[in-house]
């Protein structure tokens, strides 16, 4: 039954698929000008050849390791202020400012000011991170914050406390909050990381070669790198899924 | 009587919720060394009590004789961890190399098998078993139990407290623990408090 009720869901999503696919044909054939909108055929084809050079990998490593460690830098100082904020009311208030700055800030404005600051390599990093970081904080503070009163006379009675309270209590206590907001930043890492790099331009990037294929009117090349960032955008974000179900 | 220094001594001890008293001057001695029962009808006040000789409640009053002390306690629930096992439930209040003392524990609880299970594996029976090995492996000088043999079948429940009063009497532990049950007041407590006598 279970099997079954598998198969039909797999057999629903090939055929939605399928049907925005050719969607994508109908309309790539109705415009003509494949170089503004290039066919899957001919898009998927581009992929292929570009997953044969070292340099596509190069690039996705690159780009990926700058999601990696931007996200994994917000989710550390996340950790570190919520824990501040749920200690004391006085770190809440002035890192509640910060916080909702930086999520109503537009992206492409970030990016701007920290190219006046900053190397192009590393924009993208500190943008990524700056993007993910008040999603981080502001789940995991919720995290802490909901920690049931049981747990916390639990450990006040057993004195369980420092490091071991931390780990062991609120921590896997908060996961839901924070596996909610490592979700929603698997998509927003990538997202702002790319721009920042289109942006910023350094050589080794996704977002290079995608301004580049935008220059020279490669329409096949952009759609491919595009379909690229989104496969190794959907990927990351089931690898951390994976990750997380274990705790 | 004799009063030894090491007696826990409430004085006066008034608490209310809302504007309803819930303990109102209350006075007690539960003596150093001995099981103390405490009982009395729902509503009087017994979780209140033990709360605030945990010190989780503030209240009116004084409370001497608890400063210092390691408590062991065992909640109205059972309060394991879902996300430990048993075995690591037991290991979190005790700290490292405290391997001797989980094992002793589980095995008087008679939950050896089940220490690698998680809570929501237990049985209600056997978790709250669980909740007092984990009092036991932590080793108090004082023993705050709020209705701790609450979900025991009776063969199992006069296995388990006949041995845990036996080991407290042998270590001379303070006991203080809650119960509806006079029966199990009468076979398991050296002494028995009704709290609406004394309220």
């Amino acid at each position: 039954m279970n099997e079954k009720t598998g198969e039909k869901r797999i057999g629903r999503k090939l055929a939605a698929a399928l049907l925005w696919l050719a969607v994508w044909q109908a309309v790539s054939m109705a415009f003509g000008r494949s170089f503004v909108l290039p066919s899957p055929v001919s898009t998927f084809k581009r992929l292929l050849e570009l997953c044969a050079q070292g340099s596509f990998w190069q690039a996705c490593g690159v780009t990926l390791l700058r999601v990696a460690a931007g996200l994994l830098l917000a989710c550390l100082l996340g950790f570190v202020c919520a824990w501040a904020a749920q200690k004391s009311e006085a770190a809440k208030e002035i890192l509640a400012v910060p916080a909702a700055v930086i999520r109503s800030v537009p992206v492409m404005s970030v990016i701007l000011i920290a190219l006046l600051a900053m190397k192009s390599a590393v924009v993208p990093l500190f943008v990524c991170f700056l993007m993910c970081f008040p999603v981080m904080y502001t789940n995991i503070l919720q995290g802490f914050e909901s920690v049931p009163d049981e747990y916390r006379e639990l450990a006040q009675v057993y004195r369980i406390e420092g490091s071991r309270y931390f780990t062991k209590i609120m921590i896997p206590a908060s996961m839901g909050y924070i596996k909610a907001g490592l979700s929603m930043c698997a998509g927003l890492s990538w997202k702002s990381t790319v721009a920042a790099e289109v942006l910023s331009n350094p050589r080794i990037s996704m977002g290079y070669h995608l301004l580049s294929a935008k220059m020279y009117l490669e329409g096949a090349d952009l759609f491919a790198w595009t379909v690229g960032i989104v496969l190794l955008s959907v990927c990351f974000e089931k690898l951390l899924k994976h990750l997380l179900r274990r705790w | 009587m004799a009063f030894s220094e090491r007696d826990i001594v409430l004085t006066r001890i008034s608490k209310e919720y809302d504007g309803q008293n819930v303990l109102k001057g209350l006075d007690l001695r539960i003596e150093d060394g001995r099981i103390t029962a405490v009982m009395g009808p729902s509503g009087l006040g017994k979780t209140t009590l033990l709360k605030i000789l945990l010190g989780l409640e503030i209240c009116e009053g004084s409370v001497s004789g608890m400063q210092g002390r390691k408590v062991s306690t065992v909640f109205q629930e059972s309060r394991l961890l879902p996300w430990l096992t048993l075995k690591q439930n037991l290991e979190l209040v005790c700290g490292p190399g405290c391997e001797a003392k989980i094992a002793d524990a589980l095995a008087l609880m008679e939950l050896s098998d089940a220490a690698d299970k998680k809570p929501s594996e237990l049985s209600g029976g056997m978790q709250r078993r669980g909740a007092l090995a984990r009092a036991l492996a932590y080793d108090g000088d004082v023993y705050i139990l709020d209705e701790p043999f609450t979900g025991l079948d009776e063969e199992l429940k006069d296995r388990i407290a006949g041995a845990l009063c036996e080991r407290w009497r042998k270590e001379k532990k303070t006991v203080l623990f809650v119960t509806h049950d006079s029966a199990e007041a009468a076979a398991y407590a050296d002494e028995t408090v009704r709290l609406g006598e004394l309220v």
